[in-house]
C-alpha cells in the first residue's frame, strides 16, 4: 500500500472515530438529561395534585382541572391516581396499572419513587392523612423526548457521514497539493543521470517547503557536477603533468639511442632525463603529502606557535627563494595580549601552507607588493594575504582546490596546481578556515583563520 | 577610579572600523568606549517586550563585523576598560542629549566627514556636533591590510556583482 493511501485510511478512520465518539457522548448526555427532566415534571405535577387533595379545604375537582389546564401543559397519555395503600380499592388500582410491588414498597419507604415501563413513566409521592398512607401516582408518555432523541440520532449519524466525506475530500485536496509535487520532484530527479547532470529542477509555485527541497536537490546536483568535473579535471591535468616530463624523457632517450654519442653527450642527455624524473618525483611526493594530510587524518605533532613568527619565517623563506618578491608585513593590528597570537599547530605544515599562499600571491602578481597582515579576534588568529595580481576568473573559482587545476589565466605561470589544495587541507587539519576573495585582473585576498590556542595566561 | 566615557558613532561599514581604530589610536589613557549607531527601524511589540537590548543589538551586528570589532578591541586592549555597542533610537536633539546624559558620556569623537551615506547616520553625526560635550574630530586614514574592504574596493570601485567568495 502506498504511503498516501495508508495516510488517507489512518486520517479518515481517526477523524471518523473521534466524531463518532463525540456524537455518542452528546447523545448519551442529552438522553439522560431529557429523562431526568421529565421525571421532575412528573414529580411537580404529582406534588400539586397531592397538595390539592390532601392539604386544601373544600376540594373541587373542577377547580383543580381548570387550574391544571390553565397552567400546565398536557402530557401525552397523562393520568393521575390517588391510592390508599393497603386498602382493597388501592390494591385493585395498582393491579390495574400493572405496577410492580417493589415500586410501591420503595415509594412508601422513601416517600417517592420512579418507574418506567416501555414509553410510560411513573412518579409516585407518599402522603399520610388521618393515620392512612396514600400514594399519588402520576403517569405519562415522554413523547417529546422520544421524538427529539430520534431526531438527534438521525442528525448525529448524518454529521458523522458528512464529516467523513469532508475529511476524505480535504485529504484528496491536500494529497494533490502536497504529495503530487513530491512525486513530480522524485520523477525529475530519477530522470537525471551523469549524461544530463547539468539539468536542474524548476521551482514550484506557492510551495516554500517544496522549493526548499528543490533548492537542496539543485545544490546537491551542482556539487555532484563539480565533483564529476573535478574528477575529469584531475585525470586530464594529472595526465598532462606526468605526461610532459615522461614525453621529454622518452624523447631524450630515443634521440640519444639513435646513434653512438660521446661521453659528454650521454652525460648531458642523462642530466636532462634526471631533471624530468625529479620533476615527476616532486609531483608524486606532493600528491602523497596531499593524500596523507587530506584523507588519513592522522595525528600530527602539535605545539604552541606564534602566528606573527610563522608569517615572518614564511615571508623570509619566500624572499630568499625569489629575491624579486616584495612582501609588506603589516603588524599594525597585532593584539596587545600576545596569547591571542598563539595557535596549536604543526610548524612545518603551517610554514608550507603560508609559504604556498605568499608564494602564489608574489608569483601571480608578477612580484608586485604583497601585503601580509596578522590580527586576532577573540576566537581566531586572522592572517590576510593581499595581492594585486591576475586574480581568479569567476568560472574557475569552484575548481581552485582541485589537485593539478590551474585557472585559465594562470597557465603561463610555473607550478603543478597542488599548492592550494595542500594548503586547504593543512588549514582544515588545524581546524581553521581558508577563504579566498578574488577578482580577475584586480587581485586576490586570501584569509586564513586559525583557532587561538586555549592556554592558561 | 572613574574612567572617562567616550562616545564614538559608527555605521556598519569598513570606513567605520577604520574610524574606530583611528579614535582608539588617539586615546592615551584607559577609557570606557561606547559605540553608537542610529536606528529608527520599527520593531515588533513582541521584540520590544521579550528581547533584551543586547540581543537586539546582536541582530544588527553580523559575525564578520563583530570579529573586526574584536580585532580592533584586542589591538587597544590596555586602553579599554569597557567596550559596549549601543543603539540610539531617538529623533531629536533632546533625546540625544538625554541619551548622552544617561550614558554619562564625557567626550565625543567624531569623524571630519561622515562614515556612510545613510540618512540616520548623517543625522546622528550632525546632531552630535551640536551636543554640549567636548568633541574631538578625527581624520580617518584609509588602510590596506586588516581594516579595509576586500579587493573589490582596493581601487575605490565597488563591483560586488563580480565578487565571489569561496570557502571550502
Amino acid at each position: 500500500m502506498k504511503t498516501t493511501s495508508k495516510l488517507a485510511w489512518v486520517i479518515i478512520a481517526a477523524s471518523t472515530l473521534i466524531i463518532s465518539l463525540l456524537a455518542v457522548a452528546t447523545y448519551y448526555f442529552i438522553k439522560n438529561y431529557s429523562y431526568t427532566d421529565f421525571y421532575k415534571r412528573l414529580e411537580t405535577r404529582a406534588r400539586i395534585t397531592g397538595d390539592y387533595y390532601f392539604e386544601v379545604e373544600g376540594k373541587e375537582s373542577e377547580t383543580y382541572q381548570r387550574l391544571r389546564e390553565k397552567y400546565l401543559e398536557t402530557l401525552n397519555n397523562e393520568a393521575f391516581h390517588i391510592v390508599e395503600v393497603n386498602s382493597d380499592s388501592g390494591k385493585s388500582i395498582i393491579k390495574q396499572l400493572e405496577l410492580p410491588s417493589s415500586f410501591i414498597q420503595l415509594a412508601v419507604k422513601n416517600g417517592k419513587n420512579r418507574y418506567q415501563r416501555n414509553t410510560v413513566f411513573f412518579e409516585a409521592l407518599k402522603y399520610v392523612q388521618h393515620g392512612k398512607t396514600y400514594l399519588v401516582i402520576l403517569s405519562a408518555e415522554n413523547y417529546y423526548a422520544e421524538n427529539h432523541l430520534k431526531f438527534i440520532r438521525y442528525l448525529l449519524v448524518g454529521i458523522i457521514i458528512i464529516m467523513a466525506l469532508v475529511v476524505t475530500l480535504l485529504f484528496y485536496y491536500f494529497t494533490k497539493n502536497i504529495f503530487d509535487p513530491i512525486t513530480k520532484v522524485t520523477n525529475k530527479v530519477k530522470a537525471i543521470s551523469t549524461e544530463n547532470i547539468h539539468e536542474r529542477l524548476e521551482k514550484e509555485k506557492n510551495s516554500p517547503e517544496i522549493d526548499a527541497l528543490i533548492a537542496t536537490f539543485n545544490d546537491l546536483l551542482s556539487r555532484l557536477e563539480t565533483a564529476f568535473q573535478s574528477q575529469n579535471n584531475f585525470i586530464s591535468n594529472a595526465s598532462h603533468e606526468y605526461g610532459t616530463p615522461l614525453t621529454a624523457i622518452i624523447g631524450e632517450a630515443e634521440i640519444t639511442l639513435k646513434k653512438d654519442r660521446t661521453q659528454e653527450e650521454y652525460k648531458e642527455a642523462l642530466t636532462s632525463i634526471l631533471t624530468h624524473a625529479e620533476r615527476i618525483n616532486t609531483i608524486t611526493q606532493s600528491l602523497l603529502l596531499l593524500a596523507q594530510i587530506g584523507y588519513n587524518n592522522r595525528a600530527i605533532d602539535l605545539t604552541i606557535l606564534r602566528c606573527d613568527d610563522l608569517v615572518l619565517e614564511a615571508a623570509t623563506a619566500i624572499e630568499k627563494l625569489h629575491p624579486k618578491a616584495r612582501i609588506n608585513l603589516d603588524f599594525n593590528f597585532l593584539p596587545e595580549n600576545s596569547f591571542k597570537l598563539k595557535v596549536n599547530g604543526n610548524r612545518q605544515l603551517l610554514l608550507v601552507a603560508l609559504g604556498n599562499i605568499i608564494n602564489n600571491a608574489c608569483k601571480y602578481s608578477n612580484y608586485q607588493i604583497v601585503t601580509v597582515s596578522v590580527a586576532s579576534s577573540d576566537q581566531y588568529v586572522n592572517i590576510k594575504v593581499i595581492d594585486t595580481g591576475i586574480g581568479i576568473p569567476v568560472e574557475d573559482l569552484p575548481y581552485i582546490y582541485d589537485p593539478f587545476f590551474k585557472a585559465k589565466n594562470a597557465k603561463r605561470f610555473e607550478g603543478y596546481g597542488i599548492g592550494l589544495p595542500l594548503t586547504r587541507n593543512i588549514i582544515h587539519l588545524h581546524k581553521g578556515e581558508l577563504v579566498i576573495d578574488s577578482q580577475e585582473n584586480k587581485g586576490s585576498l586570501v584569509h586564513i583563520k586559525l583557532p587561538i590556542a586555549k592556554i592558561p595566561q | 577610579m572613574g574612567y572617562k566615557t567616550v562616545l564614538i558613532p559608527f555605521d556598519f561599514n569598513h570606513q567605520s572600523l577604520n574610524f574606530i581604530h583611528s579614535c582608539l589610536t588617539q586615546i592615551d589613557e584607559p577609557v570606557k568606549i561606547r559605540l553608537v549607531f542610529s536606528s529608527q527601524t520599527e520593531e515588533s511589540i513582541f521584540s520590544l517586550l521579550f528581547e533584551s537590548k543586547s540581543r537586539r543589538i546582536r541582530k544588527y551586528l553580523d559575525q564578520e563585523f563583530r570579529e573586526e570589532l574584536d580585532i580592533i578591541k584586542n589591538v587597544h586592549e590596555n586602553k579599554i576598560q569597557e567596550f559596549t555597542v549601543d543603539v540610539f533610537r531617538g529623533w531629536n536633539r533632546a533625546a540625544l542629549a538625554n541619551f548622552c546624559e544617561g550614558n554619562k558620556v564625557d567626550m565625543i569623537m567624531l569623524p571630519t566627514g561622515t562614515l556612510s551615506t545613510s540618512a540616520q547616520h548623517r543625522w546622528l553625526i550632525k546632531n552630535l556636533r551640536k551636543a554640549a560635550l567636548p568633541i574631538q574630530l578625527i581624520e580617518t586614514i584609509q588602510r590596506t591590510g586588516f581594516i579595509q574592504q576586500s579587493t573589490a574596493t582596493i581601487d575605490g570601485e565597488h563591483q560586488s556583482a563580480d565578487k565571489v567568495e569561496v570557502t571550502r
